[in-house]
Formats: structure tokens, C-alpha cells, sequence
């Protein structure tokens, strides 16, 4: 399989783009820019805008404003069936009168790849998303599982430029999308796939993903590798979105956060300026209101949290539950709001606890506005 | 965006000029030929007040009452069972009960003078109004079981539920739930079949006989019989007036009594218990009588001849003869006009029914209602006012087309169209928009789009339109009773033909190849049936 134009170089350019449906903005003045090679997950909450700008991306959709190009070539005048952008779609859309063959082949038929390539090209792409064989089945026959996957050997079979996958695994349950994110990460990454995927789900932007593009409110808030985003995610929203941990906001009339000791509903904090409590730095991209300061808040991590024999407060647990091989329990302290925490697992509902903060655990935010 | 535009679209409109120059020459012109026809004449309103036209015009309606009365009265019952009992076969009761309705009408009234003969009544009953009402039945039972089924069975049976709670009886609930909720689709079926009644044409002339005649059998009568042009358009007008009336008033009526119901599918249970088991008999045994026993009476009366079973009416057709001098034609040449008729008739619709569903599934939705509506208003118009346009204005140069061959599958594929466009555009609809983008995607260009995705995938919708047009083509008699040439007649103008000529062997004859237009027709149908995706539109 060639890799031709999949590796370094310039990629895609997304300048200034504001896109309107039915007199309603779903994209404003967006900007975002995806280097040949990396995988972009494109992550915010439902109505952001995302299938939006993944459509307009495509050729699928018009934008009103600003201008979508690829290795520095505007594409506003190439039609979606001549940009070689492949695009995966959450309900699969896999041609129903057509077997599985004939669909991951309907790209090579467009493209007159002649018929004993085509087959080779089909079976190794079958091979690949591990459904070898699978020529003649119909489509009516497969899993849900088994769709997406076709529908990924359809999009990749093509050597496309770039993949656009429209929240391909939102359908699927968690152990099945938990296995089929593992291989399409190792796809994507063996063959040097420029791709972008649409997703309203954190867990699978980071495990997919080399970057993370957030997006709220039609345009992109913050661009970054996952771990970036986990270690700083600079404002509340971002926390509280990325489920990072219980974000706090003190009462007006607090000192400043760093310095001093903050008195918190879970006992005294004391901040040193060093990472990772700093504040944030500089505003997020695409906007500057925020520059000037605003109010800050913390964010309390789950590893913050910590027994404290004697001291501290005395915590109700509300609820336990089990993630991964942790276990993670609610607390409940009077005017506070809960507070998550990792906690042996001899912990019971409605025992009383007696705990403190662990400044390491304790990361600074800008509020919301 | 070029491409963007052009995808949301499955295809541009100037698909549809096509079509439309054929619906605006071949149907507009000649109905608005008919109305200058009707002015100009002077004779309107002497026509109008004539009593023998309020004596037609009161019987007209009064017949048609009766007539969608007595049917929703045999048909209900049916429908109940339908929609609310699961039953082994209940797929072929459905299809068989499609048969009656697209059945020929001159099948049909001969379906009821061979029953009349077999019971020794057809001195009493022949050409009166019994004839006609009990053809009627015939004919639109299907319809009206097989479309209040449809619907009953997606009603949410909660309410009913909930009323059988509270302490009503199973006729109360039947009175004070279900039937007021059925009221709109017992109305709508109710004002089509009025409808088709009002414009009865091929039952009437043949069961009526001269004695009853209604506002199509005189427009036929004064136009063909006496050349009277004036007085035909003159009742032609009256008739698409009153059947303007009707259809106004019918839509009036659904917007008002407009509920939003709930619906859900499927809601029939098993058969179960004594009382289900005699339900279900007693509507099957009603089915057998009234769809069944005249057809059976057909193929019987046609395989007897001089007081025994024989073959010998069936072997009279294929020989031209003395015996058969006012056809013109053997009845074997007839049912070779009819398949080359219908064949034509099927490739004009099938294609302009295409191109129509085509235009009209690019549009928005408002846009779409009214393109589609324009070009379904053949079949709100009866065919015999369709027969009597063409008959008027295309005798003259540009469009002298009174010797010409096409003329017959011309007016067949009008009153075919409607049913291609009516099972292609619900194909198109259902047709995902990401599928469309999904092959851009890959590289389609919007024609290849068309070719490789919307094409297929209506295949199935479009298969089923064309056969309902070659099967309306094949019993065509209202319209092809203008515009037929005596040399060319179709099978239906044939059996007419015989029907009017006295003697026991015509008779036979007519009966013969009343059962041959009878199996080619339901062959066709139950193919539709097959074909049909379940939940596709009814007609």
C-alpha cells in the first residue's frame, strides 16, 4: 500500500470559517490546522458544531465565510467527490443493495482502479479491519460492529488524503468500542493516516487521538495533546467537561489562591506558585475577553483527596463505585459540593470519613465568565 | 459549493420538462378543450336544465351513496379483522383482496352477469340499480377493508385498554373509542370510493343497460353513440364540477376532523378463543361470498356452453369467422392489441413516472407536495372525460392523432403515471442522504450518485408502479371506449362488443375472455404484491 502523500508536508488548513444552517451560526470564525500524518480528534458537546465543520470539511456542506484548503490548494471549488477526503459515518452508510465487497470497492470502481487490483486492495483492506473473507456477505448481515469496520475499509481503501469519521463508534456498546478504538488506532497509525474524528466522548479523544481539538460553541476553544489538556485544562468548563475532578470556586471576597492559605470546605490548602498549581497562561485560542483575569477556581483531582486520620473534615460517603481497578467514592460535606476521590475499596455508603486535600492533586483554573 | 448544492438535490428539475410537456399536451389541453367546448356551444344551460340531466345527475349520486353505504357496511367487519387478528394466511387474504380492485370493470360486470345467469335472476335483476350497487361492493370492498386495516392496525390499542378499565363493554369501547378514531381514515376511504362510484363508468353501461344511466355513460353516450359533442362537454362540465365539489369538500372535512394519533405498528394478536375463531370465519366466508362467488360464477359460466362443460368458448376465440363480423377482429388479435397496448403504455409511464419521482425528490417538501400533486391529477379525473378531451382536440393538425396507433397507449399511460410516480417518490424518500454523500465521498459524481445509489435502491418501488400501469392498461375501458379504433379494439372493447351481441355463443365467448383478462390481471397484481416493501404506500 503507498503512503504517496500521507507523511509530512502540509495538511489541512482551516482558516477564518463560519458557516450558517437555516440562518442559525453553527460555525464561527473557526481556525484549525491538522498536519499530514496526525490524528485529530475533534472533541466538544452535542450541537458544538462538529459534524458541522467535519460536513463542510468534506465538500458536503457550503461554508458562508473563510475558506478550507489542503497542502495550501483551496478546496472551496473542488465538489466532495473530487477531494479524495474519505469520510466514515455513524450510521455506517453502507450502500444496502450492495455486499460487503462491492462496498469497499465502490471507491476503487470511481476511480477505475482495474478489477484484479481492486480485489487485491479489497481483501487486504478486509484483512486489515480484521474481517478477512467477509467479500460476500451483505451488508444487512453485520453487526454493528462489523459495519463500522466495513465502513472503515471502505473510506481507507481509497487512499484518501484524509479520513473524516463522524462519531463511527457512538452506536456501538462499550466493550465492542472500547476494542474496535484500539484497532483503528494501530490502523490509522500504520498507515501514516491523516484523519479526523468527531467525537463527544473524552475518554476516546485521548485514547485515539494525537491531538485534541476542543470545540464549543462553533469554534475551536483549545488545541492540544491529550496529556496537555488532562495536566492544564485551564478553565472550569474544560475540567468539568473533560471530568477531570470537582471544580470549586471560592467565595467572592477570597485572597488570592496562590501564597496564602485558602480555607476550603475540606480543611486548609495552602498553593505554591510552581506547577501544578500555576494559574493558567494566557488565554485560550481564538479569544482574548478572558486576558485580563476573571475570577479564578480550583480544581480538586480524584488523588487530592486523602484519609486523614484525625484531622481534617469529617466527609459522608454518598456513593461508591468501581472504575477500572479503582474505586472511586463520593463525599459529602455540608455546603460543599461532592467531592471524588480513589479509596480503598473497605469503604461503605453512608460511612463517615475524616479527610483532607493534597495541594499535589490541586490544579488552578480561570472560572466561567 | 457546486458540489455541496448539487448533492442535497438528487437530481434538477429540469427532469420533470419531459413529463410535464406530456401531461400538459395529452391531459391539460384536452380537459381544457372539453371547457371551451362546453362555453362556446351555447347550449349549457339548456343542457343543464333539461330534467332528463337532473333525473341522470340525482341518479348519479343517489346510486354512489348507496353504493359507498352498503360497502362500508360489508367492509368493516373485515377490516376489524384485519387489523386486529393474526392469522395464518392473513399476508394472502391481503393480496388476494387487492385483486377486485384493480380488476377490469368489464370483468367485472360480466363476473355479475354470469352469476345473475347462474341464479335464474337475470330477468329480475339485469339493468337495475341492485346490479350496479352489488358490482360496486365488489369493487371497493378491498379498498375499504384493506385501507381501514392499515390504519386500525397502527392505532396505540391503549385507549381502548384504558376504557375496558374503567367498565365499558367491548361494544361500547367499539362505539365510543375506536370508532371516533377511526373516523378519519373511514371518511377519507369513504369520500374515495364515493368518488369512484360518482364517476362509475364500464358496471354502469353494462348492468345498467339504458335504463340507468349516469353522468359518464351519457358524456359516452352523446359523444360516441349520437356525436352530440355540445351536450356531451355540457355534462362534462357538470361532472368535473360536482367532482370538484366533492374532493374540496373531502379535504375540508380531513383538515378539521385532523387528530394527531398516536400510531404505532402492528397491534393485531393471535387468534384465540371460540369467539375470534367464529369472528375470523364469518369474515372470511363474507370475503369468499362477496369477492369470490361472482369470479367463481365467471370462470364457471365460461367453461359451460349448450348445458355442458367444454372448452368450446375458449376454442371459438381463436377463430376470426362469420360469427364474430362486428369485431372486426378475432378475439386473439384483440389480446395481442391489449399486451402491445399495455407494454407501450407501461414504458411511457414507467419512464415519466421515473423522471417525475426523480425531480420531485429534490425538492422541499412543499415544493415536492405540489410537483407530485400536479402530476397525479390524471387519477382524480375520470377516464371518460380524459377519453373525451383527447377525442375533442386532437383531431386537428398539429395533433391529428384520430387514425394513429399511440393514441390508446397515450391515454393508458396518463392513467398510469400516477402509479409509478406514487410508488417511485416513497423509494426515493427512503432513500438516506448519507448514502448519497457517502459515494460523493468515494468519488461519485452526482449523475454516477443517481446511477449507483437512488436507481437501485428504487428499483423495487419502480418495478411495482409498472406493473400497476401495465395492469390499469389492460382493463383500461373508460378512456379507451373514445379514443379505441373499431379495427384495433383492446380485450375489454371485445368483451363489449360481445356482451352486445345477442346469442348464447357471443355470450360464452365474452365470458372466455373475461377469464383470460382476469388471470393476466391478477397475475400481475399478486407479482406487485411480492415485489411490495412492507409498509409501502397503498393505493
Amino acid at each position: 500500500m503507498t503512503t504517496g502523500d500521507r507523511s509530512g508536508g502540509e495538511g489541512l488548513e482551516v482558516r477564518d470559517l463560519s458557516v450558517s444552517l437555516d440562518d442559525h451560526e453553527i460555525l464561527r470564525d473557526l481556525q484549525l490546522s491538522v498536519r499530514r500524518g496526525e490524528i485529530l480528534a475533534l472533541l466538544g458537546p452535542s450541537g458544538c458544531g462538529k459534524t458541522t465543520l467535519l460536513r463542510t470539511i468534506a465538500g458536503l456542506q457550503p461554508p458562508a465565510v473563510g475558506s478550507v484548503s489542503w497542502a495550501g490548494k483551496d478546496q472551496r471549488s473542488v465538489p466532495a467527490h473530487r477531494r479524495r477526503f474519505g469520510m466514515v459515518f455513524q450510521d455506517h452508510a453502507l450502500l444496502p443493495h450492495r455486499n460487503v465487497g462491492a462496498n469497499v470497492a465502490f471507491g476503487l470502481r470511481m476511480q477505475k482502479v482495474p478489477v484484479p487490483e481492486r480485489r487485491r486492495r479489497v481483501a487486504e483492506m478486509l484483512g486489515m479491519v480484521g474481517l478477512a473473507g467477509y467479500e460476500r456477505r451483505g451488508v444487512a448481515t453485520l453487526s454493528g460492529g462489523e459495519a463500522q469496520r466495513v465502513a472503515l475499509a471502505r473510506a481507507l481503501v481509497t487512499e484518501p488524503k484524509l479520513l473524516l469519521a463522524d462519531e463511527p463508534f457512538a452506536a456501538l456498546d462499550r466493550p465492542l468500542h472500547d476494542r474496535l478504538l484500539a484497532d483503528v488506532r494501530q490502523i490509522l497509525t500504520e498507515l501514516c493516516q491523516t484523519a479526523i474524528h468527531v467525537t463527544h466522548d473524552h475518554l476516546e479523544a485521548f485514547a485515539l487521538a494525537d491531538t485534541v481539538a476542543l470545540m464549543r460553541h462553533g469554534r475551536i476553544d483549545r488545541t492540544a495533546t491529550p496529556h496537555e489538556l488532562r495536566a492544564d485544562p485551564r478553565d472550569a468548563w474544560t475540567a468539568d467537561f473533560l471530568g477531570l475532578g470537582t471544580v470549586w470556586q471560592p467565595p467572592p471576597g477570597s485572597p488570592p489562591l496562590t501564597g496564602t492559605t485558602i480555607r476550603t470546605p475540606w480543611g486548609p490548602l495552602r498553593l505554591d506558585a510552581a506547577t501544578p498549581n500555576r494559574p493558567p497562561t494566557g488565554p485560550p485560542a481564538g479569544t482574548d475577553k478572558d486576558a485580563a483575569g476573571g475570577g479564578r477556581c480550583l480544581l480538586i483531582r480524584p488523588e487530592a483527596v486523602q484519609g486523614a486520620g484525625s484531622g481534617g473534615v469529617t466527609a459522608t460517603v454518598s456513593d461508591i463505585r468501581v472504575a477500572g481497578d479503582r474505586t472511586i467514592a463520593t463525599f459529602e460535606v455540608p455546603g460543599a459540593p461532592p467531592l471524588h476521590g480513589y479509596l480503598p475499596a473497605s469503604f461503605t455508603p453512608a460511612s463517615t470519613h475524616r479527610i483532607a486535600l493534597d495541594p499535589a492533586g490541586v490544579t488552578m483554573l480561570r472560572a466561567d465568565p | 459549493m457546486g458540489g455541496a448544492s448539487r448533492l442535497r438535490k438528487a437530481a434538477p428539475p429540469g427532469l420533470a420538462a419531459v413529463p410535464a410537456a406530456f401531461i400538459g399536451v395529452f391531459f391539460l389541453y384536452p380537459l381544457v378543450g372539453v371547457l371551451t367546448r362546453s362555453f362556446d356551444a351555447g347550449t349549457l344551460l339548456e343542457t343543464w336544465r333539461n330534467p332528463v340531466t337532473t333525473d341522470v345527475l340525482w341518479f348519479t349520486t343517489w346510486q354512489a351513496l348507496a353504493s359507498t353505504g352498503l360497502c362500508l357496511a360489508v367492509a368493516l367487519p373485515t377490516a376489524a379483522v384485519l387489523a386486529r387478528l393474526r392469522f395464518r394466511g392473513r399476508r394472502l387474504v391481503h393480496a388476494l383482496l387487492v385483486v377486485p380492485f384493480v380488476l377490469p370493470t368489464v370483468v367485472v360486470a360480466a363476473a355479475f352477469l354470469s352469476l345473475m345467469d347462474r341464479l335464474g335472476v337475470t330477468d329480475r335483476f339485469h339493468h337495475t340499480v341492485w346490479a350496479i350497487l352489488a358490482a360496486h361492493v365488489f369493487f371497493n370492498y378491498a379498498v375499504i377493508a384493506r385501507s381501514v386495516a392499515a390504519y386500525w392496525s397502527q392505532l396505540d390499542p391503549a385507549p381502548e385498554q384504558a376504557a375496558a378499565v374503567l367498565g365499558a363493554s367491548p361494544l361500547r369501547v367499539f362505539g365510543a373509542v375506536t370508532l371516533p378514531r377511526l373516523a378519519p381514515a373511514i371518511g377519507a376511504v369513504s369520500a374515495i370510493v364515493f368518488l369512484f362510484n360518482f364517476t362509475s363508468f364500464g358496471v354502469i353501461l353494462i348492468l345498467g343497460g339504458p335504463r340507468r344511466a349516469t353522468l359518464d355513460t351519457e358524456i359516452w353516450r352523446f359523444a360516441v353513440q349520437r356525436l352530440e359533442f355540445d351536450t356531451a362537454a355540457a355534462l362534462a362540465l357538470l361532472q368535473l364540477l360536482c367532482v370538484l365539489m366533492l374532493v374540496v369538500g373531502a379535504t375540508i372535512w380531513q383538515r378539521r376532523r385532523h387528530v394527531a394519533e398516536r400510531l404505532r405498528s402492528e397491534g393485531a394478536r393471535r387468534v384465540r378463543g371460540t369467539a375470534d375463531r367464529a369472528l375470523l370465519a364469518g369474515t372470511l366466508g363474507m370475503a369468499a361470498v362477496v369477492v369470490g362467488l361472482p369470479l367463481a360464477m365467471l370462470v364457471e359460466r365460461s367453461l359451460r356452453s349448450g348445458g355442458s362443460y367444454t372448452l368450446a368458448n375458449y376454442r371459438r376465440l381463436g377463430q376470426g369467422g362469420e360469427r364474430l363480423q362486428a369485431l372486426f377482429v378475432s378475439p386473439v388479435a384483440a389480446i395481442r392489441h391489449s399486451l402491445e397496448f399495455a407494454a407501450t403504455a407501461t414504458g411511457i409511464a414507467t419512464l415519466g413516472g421515473l423522471l417525475v419521482a426523480l425531480a420531485v425528490s429534490g425538492r422541499r417538501r412543499r415544493g415536492a407536495a405540489t410537483l407530485e400533486g400536479a402530476f397525479l391529477m390524471p387519477l382524480g379525473t375520470s377516464a371518460v372525460i380524459l377519453g373525451f378531451g383527447m377525442l375533442l382536440v386532437l383531431d386537428r393538425p398539429p395533433l391529428d392523432l384520430r387514425l394513429s396507433w399511440w393514441l390508446v397507449p397515450i391515454a393508458h399511460a396518463l392513467i398510469g403515471m400516477p402509479f409509478v410516480i406514487r410508488s417511485v417518490t416513497p423509494a426515493l424518500a427512503a432513500v438516506s442522504p448519507r448514502l448519497r454523500e457517502a459515494a460523493a465521498t468515494l468519488g461519485a459524481r452526482p449523475a454516477r450518485v443517481r446511477r449507483e445509489v437512488d436507481l437501485p435502491l428504487a428499483l423495487r418501488g419502480l418495478a411495482v408502479g409498472a406493473g400497476f400501469a401495465f395492469a390499469v392498461s389492460l382493463g383500461e375501458f373508460g378512456a379507451t371506449a373514445f379514443v379505441v379504433r373499431p379495427e384495433r379494439p383492446t380485450v375489454p372493447i371485445a368483451i363489449f362488443r360481445l356482451l352486445g351481441r345477442p346469442g348464447e355463443a357471443a355470450f360464452g365467448q365474452a365470458m372466455a375472455m373475461s377469464v383470460i383478462l382476469l388471470v393476466m390481471t391478477a397475475a400481475a397484481v399478486l407479482l406487485i404484491d411480492r415485489l411490495r416493501p412492507a409498509g409501502a404506500a397503498d393505493f
